[in-house]
């Protein structure tokens, strides 16, 4: 079941650039879905489609397909979102900011409390934004998107501008979060790091283009699909031959013994025959298998 | 009221009452009758009550209006309006109130309520000033005459009524213009080019095509000083004036490509 569905979901610029190009994003119930990609990739042009701050030039937007809202006002009831830099009044402190969202949600003030102590601001809650780091004020952004207890919260980036210690307490909240309270996220972000220690989906968006969405199990399966295994011998020739011969392999470039394969276990197989052919084996590694590496192959190279 | 409406106009109402509008608005309701409490002090004989009675205080009125009416007044509005709007820009916050459970219909309509009323907290202000103008120099100096009786309030009321109709051209358009432009710049230079626009258009026989001239047309009448015989009634083209600056800024609001 979906949270969230679009099909062929498209936003062309004034300029005729296609800043989302035909996207079917699928976000499953209670997951903390990753929207990932480098600068300028169209995540947060996506995330303000979603939110209807931009009309899409083609493709629709499903909300809640199973239990669908009357009506605009009423679906904003059931998402809470925080959008690029930090929207917050800055001649307001936090705690009136938090009163403003709170009067248009309809929250009870307790709520109000419980929302700035989750988020670590229960001391400044009456200093002035203005006066707030960047890291302050992307969390009061974050207890705004969380003030109604929303049943999809949408963050884009939002571990922008917090030190170490803020961007693994915003994690753990948005873990708990996730799995006590069952709220689904949808979390943009750039941070592969991050992304590798929160999310239960992920999606890569490039130049407006899905290259790759699901669970990250998956990813993680498409990643070691295109590792590559790196040799070095004391006779790369006949090596070559018994490889080619034993595992009817070839290797990628030419005159070097590289390899591309998903089996982990074939380097064992490997330096186990040419031992047996008595030849040396200086190097056998397996290369560019994490995460990192498949993602900018993918932005790269999507066939890959 | 609507209770979307209700809980929209309390959002806009919490972020206005802590931003200097309030403030300016009072203090620019104060600075006429403050000049005229002094100058009645420094210059005793200038406005006597036992002198004519009866016109003292449409006198007094009518000369505190007389700097108001023209520029002051239009430039306030101006200002308040591109001030509250700007708000949103300045903190990049249309995003965030344009993702809250409210209509843009609310959203709009409460925003322009809580201008209106703080034109009206302006005028209601002036207006009080202005009697207290009336009445502090006879306490404070004693060669000055303490009014024996009160304003005609009825009439200072239908003129201010009429005032305030008068005063919603420039207010719809500049409304339109601060929700268009997010550079604060260009809706006040083209508020200022306005009211140039109404101060010529008090010396054209034609002025009644210009709706920034309005409220000046209004002082005009009030005072008496009346130039020209228009062929329309300048209360209704203000009304059908905002009807349509108003419109226009609903509509551009509600069809804009990119919101927030």
């Amino acid at each position: 079941m979906y949270t969230l569905q679009t099909k062929q979901l498209s936003h062309r610029f004034g300029n005729g650039q296609m800043a989302v190009d035909h996207i079917n994003l699928q976000v499953p119930d209670q997951s903390i879905y990753c929207f990932l990609g480098p600068n300028g990739a169209g995540k947060t042009t996506t995330l303000r489609l979603l939110l209807g701050l931009i009309k899409p030039t083609a493709g629709t937007i499903n909300f809640f397909p199973n239990h669908p809202s009357p009506n605009r006002v009423a679906l904003m009831q059931r998402i809470g979102a925080c959008i690029e830099v930090p929207s917050l009044f800055h001649h307001l402190t936090a705690v009136q900011n938090v009163a403003i969202c709170a009067n248009a949600y309809r929250t009870p003030k307790s709520r109000m409390d419980e929302v700035l102590q989750l988020l670590g601001l229960a001391d400044a809650k009456n200093k002035k934004v203005s006066q707030f780091s960047l890291g302050m004020k992307q969390r009061l952004s974050i207890a705004i998107a969380l003030l109604h207890q929303p049943e999809l919260v949408i963050l884009d980036e939002p571990t922008n501008g917090l030190d170490p210690q803020g961007i693994a307490e915003i994690r753990s909240t948005i873990i708990e979060l996730n799995k006590n309270e069952k709220i689904t996220f949808l979390i943009s972000s750039h941070l592969l790091s991050e992304v590798e220690k929160l999310a239960t989906h992920v999606g890569i968006i490039h130049k407006g283009q899905m290259k790759f969405q699901g669970t990250m199990t998956e990813l993680y399966q498409a990643s070691s699909k295109a590792a590559k295994l790196i040799l070095s011998t004391d006779n790369d020739e006949a090596a070559m031959q018994l490889i080619a011969t034993h595992f009817d392999m070839q290797p990628i470039a030419s005159g070097a013994l590289i390899y591309s394969s998903i089996d982990q276990s074939l380097s064992l197989k490997i330096n186990r025959m040419l031992h047996d052919h008595r030849i040396g084996v200086s190097q056998l590694q397996w290369q560019d298998n994490d995460l990192e590496t498949h993602f900018l192959r993918l932005i790269q190279n999507p066939t890959l | 009221m609507n209770t979307t409406f209700g809980r929209s106009l309390q959002c806009e109402w919490m972020k206005t009452r802590h931003t200097p509008a309030v403030r300016i608005a009072l203090v620019g309701a104060l600075l006429i009758p403050l000049i005229m409490t002094i100058a009645q002090l420094r210059m005793p004989k200038t406005m006597s009550y036992n002198a004519n009675p009866a016109e003292y205080w449409i006198k007094l009125y009518i000369h505190s209006w007389e700097f108001m009416a023209v520029l002051l007044l239009p430039f306030g509005i101006i200002l308040i309006t591109s001030m509250l709007v700007q708000i949103e820009f300045k903190n990049n916050t249309w995003k965030q109130t344009l993702i809250t459970p409210q209509s843009l219909t609310s959203i709009y309509f409460a925003k322009f309520v809580i201008i209106s009323m703080l034109l009206l907290l302006f005028f209601v202000s002036f207006n009080l000033f202005i009697v207290l103008s009336g009445i502090i120099p006879g306490l404070l100096h004693s060669d000055i005459d303490v009014p024996a009786h009160w304003p005609p309030l009825l009439k200072i009321t239908k003129d201010m009524a009429a005032m305030w109709l008068t005063c919603l051209p420039l207010l719809g358009l500049q409304y339109t213009l601060s929700l268009r432009f997010s550079n604060f710049i260009v809706p006040i230079a083209i508020g200022l080019a306005c009211i140039i626009a109404g101060i010529f258009a008090l010396q054209w026989s034609q002025g009644y095509l210009i709706p920034f001239a309005y409220s000046s047309f209004h002082f005009m009448i009030m005072s008496g000083q009346e130039k020209f015989q228009f062929p329309y009634n300048i209360y209704w083209l203000s009304l059908i004036s905002f009807v349509v600056f108003a419109g226009v800024g609903y509509l551009s609001f509600l069809f804009r490509k990119y919101k927030g």
